[in-house]
């Protein structure tokens, strides 16, 4: 058999991949996930409905207003059930929460960003004028060829409570004391995404303003997390290519690899019954959301209609569901991102103008936000958690 | 509030996203013939396209896309493949999938099931060079190694299919 017959059979056996819509879905993957007021903002059936969701906020506008708990919808028998908010004024945590408000708009896009806190007794926004990350290294976006307006320097991104200050990384960075954080220098001195050869992973502690590198590597290093077991990061050769996931110990600046980013991030269980996505079942994680020392996971999909679960896991298979039903319902709860405490989660919502708690005993609730940014007609608000939620001063 | 104005990545996702749209079809192969469930191939495209776009500010200029992402695809099927819920749902649905069937005559099927049981990196030499039919210089770039150790491989990995399958490759 020469080479072109064992082709010809080698491709026989494979059979052929089927025609399908994935160009688009990438696409749609791809683009950000809009907030669903700017989808409603599309012609006139998306205008009516709009009146209608006007109609349904005005009911939604008084504090600490009860969401319709999505634990009394049909939950399959192999999933714990999130129990009923049936009390009509449950009492909240008041503290203030440190978030990133954003602005979007485009195209072509342009992002504003603020920080600020949110008193959770009155959904009331407030900027924090004297936020500043002047003097701490790390945090710039360094541009490439790409994005030639993408480089900006360091910005107020996550506010430690230990510190009482604005860092310039984002939680995934910051030491789990809140008194470090860890960022990457590109090396050589002065390189940038285009030209870099190698990276350092520092060490930053606040406290004594004191900088040690952790750890060198021959491509880029991007930080997954940093919890009691090490600092989790994942790396890329210069020119792209294969993700390899290592735990750095700080203590020590030695890296083990990990057998792959998937099992090092770790994952929720698939259970009967779960909703796919493209056939998957992964989906993501709410960024920051933590409960309990476990990850929040949203799987199914964002799009409209579709089904959706917010759910955590106690041990393989063991799992605590936040919300169950799908994108759009009445529930209207779409979390962009979250921060945990002792009782429960705070989860900022795609739509930007509200604020979500959870509590196990009670289920999820929702506050209208006040003194936010006016946003023009192209442009979108949301928030980003930022931290845990301070006691009120 | 303390203002920022900022060009977002979003900038420039329409520029990666045309970029990519071309190489997507090469990538769906690839995928298809390492994982052989299209669903499968779909979402590790995808994941890989998510990981491609977040890397991308380190695709150098003047490097090619291509390779560069089918060797994302190619570490994303190998992580599906490590992956428990692959293993065991998923390998079993391979005469059941959408597309063009394989030949579902015996010397096939001995052939897949040789190839299933060839290491991940031999089957995905083999699949780069006879279903993706890659010269061995870009075989070499999405393998990360020169030209001549592409060749190699693929000698050794067709030296490993003999051993499975003697008899379909002495025809």
């Amino acid at each position: 058999m020469n080479e072109e017959q064992f082709r010809k059979r080698f491709r026989e056996a494979l059979g052929t991949a089927p025609v399908s819509d994935l160009s688009r879905r990438i696409e749609a993957a791809l683009s950000p996930p809009p907030p669903r007021r700017r989808r409603l903002a599309l012609g006139s059936i998306a205008a009516t409905l709009a009146l209608v969701l006007v109609g349904a906020f005005a009911g939604w506008r008084l504090i600490g207003q009860h969401a319709r708990p999505a634990s009394v919808k049909a939950l399959p028998t192999h999933i714990a059930p999130t129990p009923a908010a049936a009390a009509s004024n449950v009492a909240l945590p008041v503290c203030r929460m440190p978030v990133i408000v954003s602005l979007d708009s485009g195209p072509p896009a342009q992002l504003q960003t603020g920080p600020g806190f949110i008193n959770t007794g009155t959904g009331q926004y407030t900027p924090d004028s004297s936020a500043s990350v002047t003097g701490l290294p790390g945090g710039a976006v360094i541009g490439n060829n790409l994005k030639p307006n993408s480089s900006r320097s360091a910005a107020p991104t996550f506010y430690s409570e230990n510190l009482r200050r604005w860092l310039p990384v984002d939680a995934r960075s910051v030491s789990p004391d809140g008194a470090s954080y860890v960022w990457e220098r590109l090396l050589p001195e002065g390189s940038n995404n285009l030209n870099f050869a190698r990276s350092e992973l520092h060490r930053y502690d606040v406290a004594t303003s004191t900088d040690r590198i952790l750890w060198t590597y021959a491509g880029s290093i991007d930080v997954v997390r940093w919890d009691a077991s090490g600092v989790l990061v994942e790396t890329v050769p210069p020119n792209g290519g294969a993700l390899i996931t290592w735990l750095v110990n700080p203590p020590t600046s030695t890296a083990a690899q990990q057998a792959s980013g998937f099992e090092a991030r770790g994952g929720l269980t698939q259970l009967p019954g779960d909703p796919l996505q493209n056939g998957g079942f992964a989906y993501g994680n709410v960024p920051y959301a933590e409960f309990d020392g476990h990850q929040i996971y949203r799987i199914g999909s964002r799009e409209p209609g579709t089904p959706e679960i917010v759910a955590y896991e106690t041990a393989p298979g063991q799992r605590v569901t936040i919300y169950r039903g799908s994108q759009g319902d009445a529930t209207t709860f779409d979390p962009m991102s979250g921060v945990g405490d002792a009782a429960g989660i705070w989860f900022t919502d795609y739509a930007g103008r509200v604020l979500w708690r959870w509590q196990p005993s009670t289920g999820l609730h929702k506050i209208a936000l006040s003194g936010l940014p006016n946003s023009g007609p192209n442009w979108s608000i949301y928030e980003t958690s930022a931290g845990a939620c301070l006691p009120l001063r | 509030m303390t203002i920022t104005l900022v060009a977002t990545e979003s900038v420039d996702r329409p520029t990666f996203i045309d970029r990519l749209l071309p190489v997507l079809p090469v990538a769906q192969r690839l995928a298809f013939a390492m994982l052989q469930n299209s669903h499968d191939a779909e979402d590790a495209v995808q994941d890989a396209a998510l990981k491609a776009w977040k890397a991308m500010a380190r695709l150098r200029e003047g490097s090619e896309l291509r390779p560069w992402f089918l060797t994302i695809v190619a570490n994303e099927c190998r992580q599906r493949r490590r992956n428990r819920w692959w293993s065991v749902s998923k390998v079993s649905d391979l005469p059941n999938q959408p597309g063009s069937r394989p030949d579902g005559g015996e010397v096939a099927e001995d052939l897949r099931a040789a190839l299933r049981r060839l290491p991940m990196e031999m089957r995905l030499v083999l699949v780069l060079r006879y279903y993706l039919d890659l010269r061995f210089e870009e075989m070499g770039r999405v393998l990360r190694c020169s030209a001549k150790a592409a060749k190699s491989r693929t000698f050794r990995a067709l030296q490993r299919l003999r051993v499975e399958v003697p008899e379909e490759l002495k025809e």
